[in-house]
C-alpha cells in the first residue's frame, strides 16, 4: 500500500476510533455523576410514597446494592419502622413493574413477620387507580413475592 | 404533508406513544429524547462527511444515537430518577424507530443548515401530535396532568377528573393509546380525502 494512501487510511480511522472514545469517555462521565442521583432521588421517592400509603411511619435508610440484572429496573433501601411495636420491616423496593398502562413504577415492603407486601404507586395514578389496581393484583404481585426475597437473599440482607 | 410520510410519523408515535405511560411528563421526556436524536443524527451525519468518512458514516450515526441516547438517559437519572426508572428501555426505542433511520440516515438538503431546518420542522410536527396524545391519555385517563420537575414528577389533579369514576381510564391503557392513534389516523385520512375531493372538485371546473 502506498504511503499516502496508508495515511489517509490511518487518518481516517483514527477520527473514527477518537469520535468513538470521546462518545464513551462522555458517557462514562456522566454515568458516574448520575450514579448518587439516582440512590438519593430514588430514596425521597420511596419515603414519599411511604409517607403517602402510611404517614410517619417508616424512614427509609440506606441504599442496598441489587446484586442482579434487576438493578436497572429497581432500587431497594433498608427502612426502619418508628413505631417500635409494629412488624421490623427490613427494606423496601422501588420497581418498574408492568400494568396495562405501560411500566409504572410500584414499591414494596418487606416485613420479617408480613413478608412482601404491595405499598402502592410511586406516582398518582389519578383516577386510573382502579384499573390499575384491578390489574396488578395477582400474578404481578406474587411474582415479586418470590423475587424482592431472592434479591435481599442475593444482597445479603437475608 | 406528503400522503406517505404519515407512515412514518405513525410508526414514530407506535414507538415513542404507546408503549410509555400516558402522562404529559413522561411524554416531554420521550419527544425531547426523540428530538435530541434527530438532531444529533442529522449532525454527527454531516461531520462524517465533512471529515470524509462517509463509508464510516452508518456506524458512526448508529453509535452515536445509542451514546446519545445513553447520555439523555443519565441527564434524566440525574433531573429525575423516578422518570428513568419509569422509562428505562423505552428511551431506546425511538433509536430503533423508522422515523429516526428515515431522519437520521437519509439527507433532506445537502447543506447541514437546510437540512436541520427541514428536519426540525418535521421534528416540531411529530412532537406536537405526540405531546397532544400524552396530555390527553394523562387528563382523560389519569384526570391529572403531570410534569417533570427537580427530583420528582409534579402531579395536578383536574377539577372535572373525580376520581369516584374510571370514566375514561380506558384511554391511560395501551389498547386506548392504540385506539387513540387509530382514530387520529382515521380523522386525518377523512379530512385529507375531503380536501382531496375539493381540489379534484375545483380543478374540474
Amino acid at each position: 500500500m502506498p504511503d499516502n494512501e496508508l495515511k489517509a487510511v490511518c487518518k481516517k480511522y483514527g477520527i473514527f476510533f477518537g469520535i468513538m472514545a470521546g462518545m464513551t469517555a462522555v458517557v462514562l462521565c456522566v454515568s458516574l455523576l448520575a450514579h448518587g442521583s439516582w440512590r438519593h432521588g430514588l430514596a425521597q421517592t420511596a419515603q414519599a410514597t411511604l409517607d403517602a400509603y402510611f404517614p410517619d411511619a417508616y424512614t427509609v435508610g440506606d441504599f442496598v446494592e441489587i446484586r442482579s440484572t434487576m438493578a436497572t429496573s429497581a432500587a431497594m433501601f433498608a427502612v426502619s419502622s418508628r413505631d417500635a411495636a409494629a412488624d421490623r420491616p427490613v427494606c423496601c423496593v422501588l420497581v418498574r413493574i408492568p400494568t396495562v398502562a405501560g411500566a409504572e413504577p410500584a414499591l414494596f415492603l418487606y416485613g420479617q413477620r408480613s413478608g412482601v407486601q404491595f405499598v402502592g404507586y410511586a406516582l398518582d395514578v389519578g383516577k386510573a387507580a382502579h384499573v390499575l389496581n384491578r390489574t396488578v393484583q395477582g400474578s404481578t404481585i406474587a411474582y415479586w413475592q418470590k423475587q424482592i426475597p431472592l434479591m435481599l437473599e442475593k444482597a445479603g440482607v437475608l | 404533508m406528503k400522503d406517505r410520510t404519515i407512515y412514518f410519523y405513525l410508526a414514530a408515535v407506535l414507538t415513542v406513544v404507546v408503549p410509555v405511560p400516558g402522562r404529559l411528563a413522561f411524554g416531554l421526556l420521550m419527544v425531547v429524547a426523540f428530538n435530541v436524536q434527530v438532531l444529533t443524527g442529522v449532525l454527527v451525519g454531516h461531520l462524517t462527511e465533512r471529515l470524509h468518512l462517509d463509508d464510516l458514516k452508518n456506524v458512526i450515526v448508529s453509535v452515536e444515537l445509542v451514546a446519545v441516547t445513553i447520555l439523555f438517559k443519565q441527564l434524566v437519572i440525574f433531573f429525575c430518577p423516578v422518570a428513568a426508572l419509569t422509562l428505562g428501555f423505552s428511551f431506546y426505542l425511538p433509536a430503533l424507530a423508522s422515523a429516526i433511520i428515515e431522519f437520521s440516515y437519509k439527507y433532506a438538503a445537502p447543506s447541514l443548515a437546510a437540512d436541520m431546518k427541514e428536519k426540525a420542522l418535521r421534528n416540531a410536527v411529530f412532537s406536537a401530535v405526540a405531546l397532544g396524545i400524552y396530555l390527553v391519555r394523562d387528563i382523560v385517563g389519569f384526570g391529572t396532568v403531570t410534569f417533570p420537575v427537580w427530583r420528582r414528577i409534579a402531579v395536578a389533579h383536574v377539577p372535572f377528573g373525580a376520581r369516584t369514576t374510571a370514566a375514561g381510564a380506558f384511554f391511560a391503557t395501551i389498547p386506548g393509546a392504540f385506539v387513540l392513534v387509530a382514530v387520529l389516523l382515521a380523522l386525518y385520512l377523512l379530512v385529507t380525502g375531503q380536501f382531496a375531493v375539493l381540489r379534484r372538485a375545483g380543478g374540474g371546473r
